[in-house]
């Protein structure tokens, strides 16, 4: 509703708008760091995790960030809610909504689902994945982890490789990284890049090598075999061989390249597990990067710092 | 003693009756006797409709619409849909078969047209389910239905996935003498798809329906055309590869007509863009700009013969909910009138063929009315093209609400709407008359 602030997508948001974000969670990244990591910014605030589809890592990053900023959580999953029953998405916000929760964090299978909370009920939606459409919060983890590492967005190349088609993973990653100055290349089986998706802010490409090519960074995308409805590779060993990141392939990129990936990983397929394991891979950065940034999105859209 | 109506003081526009100009339209005994150029005076008892400012012309044909009933009557029923398609100037209905039960058999086709002019006040002539239950197997009793009333056979919105099938519906429906309805969309091309398959879907992450799944449907039907010599009605269709087929058809001296859903001509995938609106989830679906300029193009030059309504009333249940989720359709009786009228302010119609596009249904389906020619039924729709209604939840007269136009100001105020002669719609003077 009007007057509040959500987080539905990172297409919503300008370049200044993102930064803030990520300053907001590098502070936040200290307190992760101290011996007692909680803090008591958003005491008393209600922070309701409805998540209407599988999540352990969202999830978990959530719960834990909503705590260590000392808000009272609420935790609600696909199989505990009255969605099984046949109520509808509104109906569950709105028995929500009565109980006046500042924040409501909605994991949903279908895109567009934040959009409709943010429409009709009265609490700020930060959306934790809906759909193929957008994943905002590991977009900006994604962010913050190259930011760290490489102290920059802008100008660097980063190449993302899989299911483009269905990740909100990608979807968000394109819009933040090129409104922050990178050069995205995104590569995958033709079945899997979407039409027009050159228009988020990226080029695309069928041949791994080319997008792996000098690049600052590499990003696997997970092939959702859960979410896949028709054929679109012929097999995971073919995927493997063609699209897949080995460590002769990394060796085109440029030598401190750095290989990320959302999780889970399914080794052998879109990653050699040398490579997920190797030094080059700081997959479990994006993990703790997760956390902070989660906790710098609760607390902007309860209302602190600076928009 | 006989029942006269004079409609004076309006202008007089119908294509097929050759009339463009001032006049008075002679009523008698619920048939059209005779256009006048001058006034007329009018005999002891006659009924004078006044319709200075506005324009006379046929009521309007609508060849894709869902009534609600039966099966569904808390989106719409035969009353509410009556009084929607009166207000917005359509005097036949031609009901799909996606009712529940299915409108497969002579029974309830007679009923709904019986029940449907007692209730609704509008001639309701239904397209029959081309296959039993619409499962696409086995040829319903199309002799026996037409009998019944049915002016045209079609699956409705299923594809028909037997194209073996299809051929033969189509001889057969020659003998019949009924046009066959195709809605252009191969279901297995759709796959889940609920918006057009393009940079917006791709944006929003919603799953695409590639334009192809309409022009290979449209392509194969022109061509089963061709080989059978069936008369078929392509539509409605939504982009500029449709228009292709359509036109080949055209050139091979093929009866083929077509139409198009009135929100197509003006709306495109973007909208869907701005907040995942489920208004606008329609079938077909929206598609972008350069498809919408190629339906007005065809439209104008005459090569899609009419624009449909594609009323498709949905309540709440259907459509608060996720856009993935949503039914497809939306309420059109009461805005298509207003979306034509409002393609002659932008200089894509004449406001003769505007006229022609809202009537042209009856010559699809070769139908007495749509005509202010002597001897037709007098359907008649009074209207003033420049005054303008807003579309307000509370003023519309269909139970549904799912129209994306809600709070737009659209042309056209309908004064009158006559059936068979009688007065079925006017518009109260104070609230809807200025």
């Amino acid at each position: 509703m009007r007057g509040r602030r959500h987080l539905l997508e990172l297409a919503a948001l300008s370049a200044p708008e993102i930064e803030h974000l990520l300053d907001l969670a590098d502070s936040f990244g200290g307190i992760t760091q101290r011996a007692i990591k909680k803090v008591p910014t958003l005491r008393g605030r209600t922070v309701v995790n409805l998540f209407l589809e599988a999540s352990t890592r969202t999830r978990t990053s959530f719960e834990l960030a909503a705590k260590r900023l000392s808000a009272d959580t609420l935790s609600i999953s696909g199989g505990s809610s009255s969605v099984v029953k046949g109520e509808t998405l509104l109906d569950t916000a709105r028995n929500l909504a009565a109980y006046q929760p500042d924040i409501i964090v909605l994991r949903h299978r279908h895109a567009g689902a934040p959009h409709l909370l943010a429409a009709n009920i009265d609490a700020s939606i930060v959306n934790a994945g809906d759909g193929a459409h957008e994943h905002p919060t590991q977009g900006l983890l994604d962010l913050l982890t190259i930011r760290q590492h490489k102290r920059r967005i802008d100008g660097l190349k980063v190449a993302i490789i899989g299911d483009i088609a269905h990740s909100r993973v990608a979807r968000s990653a394109i819009v933040g990284l090129s409104r922050l100055g990178a050069q995205v290349v995104v590569c995958g089986p033709p079945t899997m890049l979407p039409p027009g998706i050159e228009a988020l802010g990226c080029t695309a490409t069928l041949c791994r090598d080319e997008a792996v090519a000098d690049a600052d960074v590499v990003m696997m995308l997970r092939i959702q075999k859960e979410r896949l409805s028709e054929e679109l590779f012929p097999s995971d060993r073919e995927y493997a061989r063609r699209y897949g990141l080995d460590s002769a392939t990394l060796r085109k990129a440029k030598p401190d390249c750095l290989v990320m990936h959302p999780g889970p990983i399914n080794r052998g397929v879109e990653l050699e597990p040398a490579v997920a394991d190797g030094p080059q891979s700081i997959i479990l950065d994006q993990v703790t990067n997760g956390l902070s940034v989660r906790m710098a999105v609760l607390y902007h859209c309860a209302g602190g710092g600076e928009a | 003693m006989s029942e006269v109506t004079l409609i004076t003081g309006g202008h007089l526009l119908c294509p097929w009756a050759g009339l463009d100009g001032p006049g008075t339209l002679e009523i008698i005994d619920g048939q059209i006797v005779a256009a006048h150029a001058g006034g007329v005076e009018p005999g002891p008892g006659a009924i004078r409709l006044d319709a200075t400012g506005c324009l006379v012309t046929p009521g309007f044909v609508d060849l894709h619409v869902h009534l609600g009933e039966p099966g569904f009557e808390h989106r719409e029923d035969l009353a509410s849909a009556g009084a929607a398609a009166s207000r917005g100037g359509f005097t036949t209905l031609c009901p799909g078969p996606e009712s529940a039960p299915v409108n497969d058999h002579r029974d309830l086709t007679e009923a709904l047209v019986r029940r449907g002019r007692e209730l609704s006040g509008v001639r309701i002539r239904p397209v029959a389910a081309l296959t039993r239950g619409l499962r696409g197997e086995r040829l319903t009793d199309m002799f026996d239905l037409a009998s019944g009333g049915a002016v045209a056979f079609g699956d409705g919105d299923r594809h028909i996935a037997d194209a073996g099938l299809l051929r033969r519906a189509m001889e057969y429906s020659r003998a019949v003498g009924r046009p066959l309805f195709v809605w252009p969309e191969d279901a297995t091309l759709v796959h889940g798809g609920v918006m057009h398959e393009g940079s917006v879907s791709t944006r929003l992450g919603l799953a695409g329906i590639p334009a192809a799944a309409e022009i290979a449907a449209a392509w194969r039907a022109v061509v089963l055309a061709e080989q059978t010599g069936a008369v078929i009605h392509l539509g409605p269709i939504s982009t500029a590869g449709a228009i292709e087929a359509l036109r080949a058809g055209r050139a091979k001296g093929l009866t083929i007509t077509a139409s198009v859903g009135g929100a197509h001509l003006h709306l495109t995938d973007e909208e869907i863009g701005k907040a995942y609106s489920t208004a606008l989830r329609v079938r077909p679906p929206l598609r972008p700009r350069a498809d919408v300029e190629a339906l007005r193009g065809a439209l104008a030059e005459g090569l899609i013969d009419t624009v449909t309504s594609l009323h498709r009333p949905h309540s709440a249940v259907e459509k608060e909910v996720e856009f993935d989720l949503a039914e497809p359709g939306m309420a059109g009786l009461e805005t298509t009138l207003g979306l034509v009228l409002r393609l002659v302010d932008e200089g894509a119609l004449t406001l003769r063929r505007a006229v022609e596009v809202l009537t042209a249904g009856a010559r699809v389906l070769g139908l007495p009315e749509g005509t202010l020619a002597p001897g037709a039924p007098a359907d008649v729709v009074v209207f003033d093209p420049k005054s303008k209604v807003r579309v307000e939840a509370e003023s519309l007269r269909s139970k549904a609400r799912n129209t994306p136009f809600l709070g737009q100001a659209l042309p056209g105020r309908v004064a009158w709407t006559l059936v068979g002669g009688r007065v079925i719609y006017a518009a109260e003077r104070g609230e809807e008359w200025p």
